[in-house]
């Protein structure tokens, strides 16, 4: 049997958006701003944090053969909220905490409750310093960047 | 077909230990055929499914085990969530072709349709898993063969007459076969191909 193709609608693509930024998050980053808002939902664990592999895929260039670049791990985790929302995540590496606050993020950010706030509180600051790091790390690598140019020579 | 988030529960608690032991439970039934073993270690089971069968689902499927719904346990969409967020199987949509096929004892399949294994490798058969009404140590079938020492009874309430006699009529074929677990409530049992049934009396097995 096939996977069906989601419907990709605007709040598919606002938690793909906020799941995204709290698994790329640190660790430290995220435990420190969950921490602050001390929210301490009530909650009931589907799937227990659990630690696996999966696959990575690749492809050189827009038109290369799909290839398997290797294996990452990756630790994924569902939870569901005492209201019956459930929350998923998966991130990578094992550190179940953060798979445990960022299913916990993503329940409450379904919520409408609570989805201003942790938008405001959590992913925000969160998605400004992923920014800020991808910034410094273009930076620096921009540093020693060399232009290759061909002069055109005249052969036509 | 999607998995239904809001339909989703809990599986084991602790699913190392917990799917060990239902692991354990179910070598105990294949191999001491007709005893009655208690699982209890989730709290509720999806709609339609009972404990005992919910636990034998999530101790022995994974991403490589086909697997084969009987209509009643494919239309509901509690178990199917389940079944696909838990274990990953991959659900068939012919008996022939599924490792493992679950049914309610009122739409069983015929033992036919099952894969019986092949000469060569007749490990390869479709295993049965029931999930009945009653079972109980009444007697009613004696069973005879490897793992019992003497005979042992057991009776498995609410099968059509037409199964049991093919049941019976299976072990003719062995080494081919199909091994059989039995459900209900919190108990499983199980009748491995190696089993000889016995009805208690023609006339008994007759009603």
């Amino acid at each position: 049997m096939s996977v069906e193709q989601q419907q990709e609608t605007p709040e598919t693509r606002a938690r793909q958006h906020w799941m995204g930024v709290l698994a790329k998050s640190s660790v430290a980053a995220l435990q420190q701003r969950w921490q602050a808002l001390s929210l301490e939902p009530e909650y009931q664990f589907i799937r227990k944090p659990e630690t696996g592999l999966t696959m990575l895929r690749g492809r050189v260039g827009g038109s290369g053969q799909p290839f398997n670049m290797g294996e990452m791990t990756l630790t994924r985790c569902a939870v569901r909220l005492a209201s019956g929302t459930l929350g998923v995540s998966y991130v990578s590496g094992r550190n179940s905490q953060h798979a445990i606050i960022a299913a916990l993020a993503d329940a409450l950010l379904q919520e409408t409750r609570t989805q201003s706030l942790l938008q405001r509180e959590l992913i925000e600051p969160l998605q400004a310093d992923l920014e800020a790091e991808r910034q410094q790390r273009a930076a620096q690598a921009n540093s020693t960047r060399v232009d290759f140019f061909t002069l055109v020579r005249g052969e036509d | 077909m999607a998995v239904s988030s809001h339909e989703l529960i809990a599986g084991f608690a602790d699913p190392v230990q917990a799917s060990q032991q239902v692991f354990r439970a179910a070598l105990k039934v294949m191999s001491e055929p007709g005893t009655l073993v208690e699982v209890d270690y989730v709290e509720q089971a999806p709609k339609g499914l009972d404990l005992s069968t919910w636990q034998l689902t999530l101790s022995l499927l994974d991403p490589d085990t086909r697997v084969w719904l009987s209509p009643a346990l494919a239309a509901n969409d509690a178990v199917i969530s389940n079944l696909r967020f838990h274990c990953q199987c991959p659900l068939v949509d012919k008996p022939a072709d599924a490792d493992f096929a679950i049914a309610l004892n009122s739409e069983l399949p015929q033992l036919a349709e099952l894969n019986w294994g092949s000469a060569e490798y007749p490990d390869r058969s479709t295993t049965l898993v029931v999930q009945v009404p009653a079972l109980s140590a009444e007697p009613f079938w004696t069973l005879s063969g490897p793992g019992i020492e003497n005979t042992r009874s057991l009776r498995i309430a609410g099968l059509p007459d037409a199964f049991r006699a093919e049941l019976i009529k299976s072990r003719q074929r062995f080494p081919l076969g199909i091994d059989t677990f039995w459900c209900c409530d919190n108990r499983l049992t199980a009748l491995p191909r190696t089993t000889a049934i016995e009805p208690l009396n023609t006339e008994q097995e007759a009603c």
